[in-house]
């Protein structure tokens, strides 16, 4: 490694910093970066070599915001464009960064904050990153945000263009406004969702959500500022997490609804937060424990794991633990070393749950699975293990545990049916490379089928859904609808007679008679309402506007499909 | 208004479609309709910049706006093996709530009010959670959702969204007066005069256009 500094002739440091970098390895390889330096010190070229060290394998040049509205403040440093080229200097990659170029939302007057000179006037020089645009492989991007007179986000719009709004109107658990406008306390978006948070003053932590459906969530912390609960008070489900004295375990307890099971996740961290171990509550009476080991070389990194192995309800081992090679395939191997590594693992969980045991009531099923033989999983989906180490479970619940929570298979469908609505659903995703992440709706109840790791996420980037719980795995992983526009139910659209009721709530409003343009039925209850527009000439068509409950308005189409407007 | 839309200048026909929707609105439409400076405002509507402007005066009409981009749409499987694509329908919501709140924050006297064409005051649904924060006003059997200055993007897109029906039909008023301006979240009749006085001073009107895709504003010219 080789060392450069603002004036290489003194014999102090002066702001050193690495010029050249070279890594060899054992196995004979090598590779190196060169970094050049320009103005202030800033980096403005990276050359990465492998193997040969006269061609760069790629090549990062940067550029940076030179206007004289940042330097006379002293803001330096903004990155203004970072291109990448190949060895053979080809363009494959460009990113490029604006800044203060939008008007900036005026928050008002703020406590603690310098409204005098750095109000809504004051746009250049604040540094405030608007607009991102990426080129990559002949396509470009653009990611805006905006921000409000304090710096704070205040709109967010995607490539694809849905815009994420943020408000910082206090809101306090105590009830207290101190025009703080410090938290994130609305958050919206265009495709219906929202959120507002109410958080604790002193420690900023989040206490209560409510989303646009009125679903309302709680949040508990113990004195360590750790979040211990978080309860769904609209339909009484909840999870608990209790840690152990050295906060090295930690059990999770879920339930999806105040009636329902409660499930528990164990997870064992060694000293550094690292994840060594976890292990969970059965899913069946006929299944079993299941502890993952994972091995960690000197510096945290896992190098091995196990495949989920099989306990009593004793936490006595019930198989030999077997590695996963990097392939994902089972080592058979048998390791001396990983099997104490394991059974050390069982008696810390052990000795956790000793020490947990008068706080936590084993859940029913899993008291009684004790089988004594190997849990086999259901056969329809694998476990699949990441390259940090995690490791999730993609495919089928177990059938026995869907019919422990009510549902009958429906063999037709190929589905869990748990009653109400049915709407089994694809969603494409852009976020990955995958189609068909398969997401079963069911009564309310969603379970994930090989589905995306953040599903949420995904159904937020564009997704339909309707939920009222989403259950990963045993993790409860939301409550409430999906980021996503809220798919509603197929409303009762006359479309054999427009000039009846869809039912026996629901009444004409409008100047038209019945069924005419000019009107709609409306249901006073719960706000839908029906308008026809059955003339509507091509390509859209005869349909009906439905607006739902929630006030998502809808198109529904005589074949069924409903589009959201 | 972001650099994606452009605001369009429409002709006298966008006049007489504003007056036709109002004919079938209540008693703040009757008002709007009775003003005598109707043909003398400017009506204009926001479109995307890829819009297609030669439906821009089939004000009726959807299919203004392009077509969301395939990432947007949604493959669905129903039990039955049918697959069909759930295609969003673009619309200029999210822009109308920006000019809204834009409006509002210009100063104190400033409200955005939305007639509903479906509502009346009694019904059930305006007492459900999902109503409990709207600002409703009322005057006999019409529904009005009031919007004031210290209302957030949310709370306005909210409004926007339930105010909507097979018609839509809003206005912006500068009052010269502070009446409406020191009551908060109460179910509030008004009266006859004041809905005139409302319907005296709007400044714009927002009519919903092109099925649900977008919007007309008229305003007012000179003081």
């Amino acid at each position: 490694m080789t060392w450069t500094q603002d004036n290489e002739g003194v014999s102090y440091a002066a702001n050193p910093r690495r010029k050249e970098v070279y890594t060899s390895y054992a196995a004979g390889n090598k590779q190196a970066t060169r970094v050049q330096y320009g103005t202030y010190g800033l980096v403005t070229d990276v050359y990465r070599y492998s193997g040969s060290e006269s061609v760069p394998i790629i090549h990062t040049h940067f550029e940076y915001e030179s206007d004289p509205a940042y330097i006379t403040r002293h803001v330096l440093g903004l990155v203004k464009e970072e291109t990448n080229y190949a060895a053979d200097g080809s363009l494959i990659s460009r990113r490029s960064f604006q800044y203060d170029t939008n008007q900036l939302e005026d928050a008002g007057s703020v406590i603690q904050h310098d409204n005098e000179n750095f109000g809504s006037t004051v746009q250049k020089g604040r540094g405030l990153l608007n607009v991102v645009q990426s080129l990559t492989g002949g396509k470009t991007t653009s990611l805006y945000t905006a921000y409000n007179t304090n710096g704070s986000v205040v709109m967010k719009r995607a490539a694809d263009g849905r815009e994420t709004h943020l408000g910082y109107t206090d809101n306090f658990s105590d009830g207290k406004n101190r025009k703080a406008l410090a938290f994130p306390t609305t958050r919206s978006d265009s495709k219906g969702f929202r959120l507002s948070t109410q958080y604790d003053f002193e420690t900023g932590a989040r206490i209560q959500t409510q989303d646009e459906h009125g679903t309302t969530k709680v949040f508990g912390y113990d004195a360590a500022g750790r979040q211990i609960s978080s309860t769904n008070v609209t339909t009484g489900g909840s999870a608990r997490r209790i840690y152990d004295d050295n906060g090295t375990l930690v059990a999770t307890f879920a339930k999806v609804r105040a009636d329902f099971k409660e499930l528990g996740n164990y997870s064992v961290y060694d000293g550094a937060a690292r994840l060594i171990a976890r292990a969970k509550d059965p899913l069946t009476k006929e299944g079993g424990y299941k502890g993952v080991y994972i091995e960690r070389d000197v510096m945290g990194r896992p190098v091995r794991e196990t495949k989920p192995v099989k306990m009593s309800s004793a936490w006595d081992l019930r198989e030999t633990p077997v590695n996963l090679n990097s392939s994902g395939k089972s080592d058979k191997q048998k390791n001396p070393s990983l099997v104490a590594s394991v059974q050390a693992f069982g008696k810390e969980v052990l000795g956790g749950l000793d020490q947990l045991v008068n706080m936590v009531e084993p859940t029913a099923s899993a008291q009684t699975c004790n089988t004594g033989y190997y849990c086999t999983d259901d056969g329809v989906g694998s476990w699949v293990t990441e390259g940090d180490g995690y490791e999730h479970y993609e495919g089928d619940y177990d059938g026995a545990y869907s019919s422990d929570l009510g549902a009958t298979w429906n063999d037709t469908g190929g589905y869990w049916d748990f009653g109400g609505d049915q709407t089994a659903i694809e969603v494409t995703d852009g976020s990955d490379s995958s189609t068909g992440d398969q997401l079963l709706i069911a009564g309310g109840l969603v379970m994930v089928f090989g589905g995306p790791e953040d599903p949420v996420g995904d159904i937020a980037a564009g997704g339909y859904l309707a939920y009222e719980w989403l259950i990963i795995d045993t993790a409860v992983v939301a409550a409430g609808a999906s980021g996503g526009t809220v798919q509603a139910s197929m409303p009762p659209v006359p479309w054999a007679d427009p000039t009846q009721p869809p039912g026996a709530d629901w009444e004409w409003r409008g100047p038209d008679a019945p069924g005419g343009e000019k009107g709609a039925w409306y249901n006073p209850g719960t706000g839908e309402s029906l308008h026809p527009d059955m003339n509507h000439p091509a390509p859209i068509g005869p349909h009906w506007d439905y607006v739902d409950p929630n006030g998502q308005g809808w198109r529904v189409y005589p074949d069924g499909r409903m589009e959201p407007k | 208004m972001s650099d994606a839309y452009k605001e369009i200048t429409l002709g006298p026909e966008a006049v007489d479609y504003i007056r036709d929707r109002l004919a079938e609105g209540k008693t703040l439409a009757k008002f709007l309709l009775d003003r005598g400076d109707l043909n003398k405002g400017r009506v204009t509507t926001f479109l995307p910049s890829e819009a297609d402007l030669n439906k821009v005066n089939n004000f009726s009409r959807g299919g203004v706006l392009p077509t969301p981009p395939p990432e947007t749409h949604h493959h669905f499987t129903a039990p039955d093996g049918t697959k069909t694509v759930m295609v969003p329908v673009p619309d200029t919501s999210t822009e109308l709530a920006a000019m809204i709140q834009g409006f509002l924050k210009q100063g104190d006297a400033r409200i955005c009010l939305f007639e509903s064409a479906v509502a009346k005051p009694t019904d059930g649904f305006l007492s459900t959670p999902n109503a409990k924060d709207l600002r409703v006003l009322s005057f006999q059997e019409n529904v009005y959702y009031l919007l004031k200055q210290q209302d957030d993007r949310e709370k306005i897109e909210k409004t926007l969204r339930y105010a909507k029906s097979f018609l839509v039909l809003g206005v912006l008023v500068h009052l010269s007066k502070d009446k409406f301006l020191d009551e908060d979240s109460v179910r509030k009749e008004l009266t006859l005069d004041e809905l005139k006085v409302l319907a005296e001073e709007t400044e714009k009107i927002v009519v919903g256009a092109y099925d649900g895709e977008g919007y007309l504003i008229w305003s007012r010219n000179g003081p």
